[in-house]
């Protein structure tokens, strides 16, 4: 499956969509490719409801896939202008603002990728809506839980595998109903990216789109990588010799200590995702980092204190 | 490794103030949204607000009195130049430049390329590998990758590397320590016992407090600050001078280096070191006064 290595199809604005010239049908086309792809990870891992780390591991990539540029929105500076309580005109904004032009694009990506019974929003809201703090959270079981009254996530028995929150605030306007829905919108869109979908565009790596002549190369390619792990012998074998070291020693401590020193050694390689079992970590190695990890227990075992 | 077991300080929260209790009973105050220092703070009732204000003396911190060390400012303006023309390059690589600097400097700044959105960028970098990884560990948890943003997963990668490497019992972290003598305070990233070696790296035990830098270039006046915490800890009574200080600079691609700092001086040496620096500091202010007086 390689539709969805295409490039995000660039804005509103531009010439250079997939050839029928409408960015909208382009866009769509991109997503619903995304879209297919999440779908066959699925199948090859023989999905059955539960969200795993190793599954969430490859489909990371296609959540961090380039929103397309027909959602993406460009303000210059001082294009607009209001008027403040003194009557005297103020021009916004300050400087040129380049952001997703609304949250609905990420979300749908989150549902297409992910499913959407695999992520939730939580909001908690304060003074009448200006301030709110927004949750994202992704994993199963969802629906347990619940952030308290210090803002704090408490998962209640869900199973969360991934949890981002960020702030956002709005006071514009005497209505109250105005300040809920735009400090939410503030919030969200930045936590969907921390997540994954937009992050590129708060990197600001994204086409801007100020002249359709103008446009920027990518500055990464988009192709989705294929990520290998070892095959279940190598891990079996690491598991072997990483069992030894651990149980080299009698006392229990030391075990779960030298157990602890192995899942951070899987850190340091760059494994993402809940570690539930050393077994289940080695599962997610690359060859290259898989040799890493057995150069280092070899090590130990050759010249443990 | 133990966790942070040892909480020799206690703490208030008033208002958008924390304050910090030495073990020997005296205080400082931090107000976190200015990163300010005070002695202590008061509030009062104004239009029927309670309104929070630091009481003076306002104590400067220990990276701020610091910066006289960094007196030659051309490798940093190198740094910054680098930067600038990294963000050139990004923004019109292959095509035409405009002759207007500043039609240049507005694309750069649009872009988000300048050197100050870069060094705040990396510093947003540094902050949540800080928060989210370095301190976690000192606390106990074993923090997941994923708390960490793509960009910034390598310095979380290299702050794994180092502890699995060092293996340290964490003393403190994230440390509001003050010098009221010196009328400096500030907040160490942590203080460590070092009391293993990995093989392949040198030995080194006992007490060492550490500053984590993610940025590239470590100026002087970094290792001068640490110094300074090391000199605060003394004088807030929270432990003995420290064994080891360093800079532990951690790279994006997973890998950190360890610069240690004034290795063969005594712990008074290396706290002068700070103290010439915070002299010149305070001098430097005075002549700056005497100036303004002047020219009223």
């Amino acid at each position: 499956m390689t539709a969805s290595s295409t490039k995000a199809p660039t804005g509103k604005g531009a010439s250079n969509g997939n050839g029928t010239g409408d960015p909208l049908a382009t866009a769509l086309a991109y997503e619903q490719a995304i879209t297919d792809r999440a779908d066959a990870e699925r199948d090859g891992e023989n999905y059955e409801g539960v969200l795993t780390p190793r599954l969430l591991g490859l489909l990371r990539p296609l959540l961090v896939q380039p929103i397309p540029g027909y959602y993406i929105g460009h303000t210059p500076r001082h294009s607009q202008s209001y008027k403040g309580r003194d009557g005297k005109e103020t021009k916004w904004p300050p400087h040129d603002i380049t952001g997703i032009s609304g949250a609905q694009v990420q979300a749908t990506r989150m549902s297409n990728v992910l499913g959407r019974q695999h992520w939730r929003k939580l909001a908690r809201y304060a003074k009448d809506g200006q301030l709110v703090q927004v949750w994202i959270i992704v994993g199963n079981d969802l629906a347990k839980a619940r952030i308290d009254e210090t803002g704090q996530l408490e998962p209640n028995g869900a199973d969360i595998l991934i949890s981002e929150d960020g702030w956002g605030a709005y006071n514009k306007g005497p209505d109250p109903a105005n300040h809920y829905k735009g400090a939410e919108t503030s919030a969200i869109k930045r936590v969907f990216a921390r997540v994954g979908p937009g992050e590129e565009v708060y990197r600001q790596e994204v086409d801007l789109e100020l002249k359709p002549e103008d446009q920027l190369a990518p500055s990464t390619d988009p192709a989705v990588p294929e990520v290998v792990t070892i095959d279940g012998d190598r891990v079996a074998a690491l598991t072997d010799l990483a069992q030894a070291w651990v149980t080299e020693p009698d006392d229990k401590d030391e075990q779960s200590k030298r157990t602890k020193q192995i899942t951070r050694l899987l850190r340091s390689e760059g494994l993402t995702g809940e570690i539930k079992s050393v077994t289940q970590g080695f599962a997610g190695l690359t060859p290259g980092m898989a040799d890493n990890v057995e150069a280092w227990l070899r090590e130990q075992k050759g010249g443990a204190a | 490794m133990t966790t942070l077991t040892i909480p020799q300080t206690t703490t208030e929260e008033l208002g958008p103030f924390t304050r910090t209790i030495f073990p020997d009973g005296t205080s400082v105050v931090f107000r976190e949204s200015n990163h300010s220092y005070w002695s202590d703070c008061k509030s009062k009732t104004a239009k029927g607000e309670q309104v929070w204000s630091g009481t003076a003396p306002r104590l400067a911190g220990v990276s701020t009195v610091v910066s006289p060390y960094d007196f030659r400012p051309d490798s940093l303006m190198k740094w910054a130049a680098e930067l600038d023309h990294v963000g050139v390059a990004r923004v019109f690589g292959g095509r035409e430049c405009p002759s207007d600097p500043a039609d240049i400097r507005s694309a750069l700044w649009a872009n988000k390329v300048t050197w100050q959105q870069a060094r705040d960028e990396k510093a947003d970098t540094g902050k949540a590998a800080h928060e989210k990884v370095l301190h976690q560990l000192a606390l106990g948890n074993e923090p997941d990758l994923n708390v960490l943003l793509p960009h910034e997963r390598g310095f979380g990668q290299a702050i794994y590397r180092w502890v699995v490497d060092r293996e340290p019992e964490f003393i403190h972290a994230e440390q509001v320590v003050a010098s009221l003598d010196n009328g400096v305070a500030g907040t160490l990233d942590l203080r460590v016992r070092l009391n293993n070696s990995r093989i392949g790296l040198d030995i080194r035990d006992g007490i060492a407090v550490i500053d984590a830098k993610a940025r590239g270039f470590i100026p002087a006046s970094s290792l001068a600050q640490v110094a300074g915490y090391d000199k605060c800890v003394v004088d807030c009574g929270l432990g003995e001078p420290a064994d080891h200080l360093m800079i532990l600079k951690l790279l994006d691609d997973g890998t950190y280096r360890e610069i240690w700092v004034d290795q063969d001086k005594t712990p008074e040496q290396r706290h002068e070191g700070f103290l010439a620096g915070l002299r010149v500091y305070r001098q430097a202010a005075e002549y700056m006064k005497q100036t303004q007086a002047a020219l009223r």
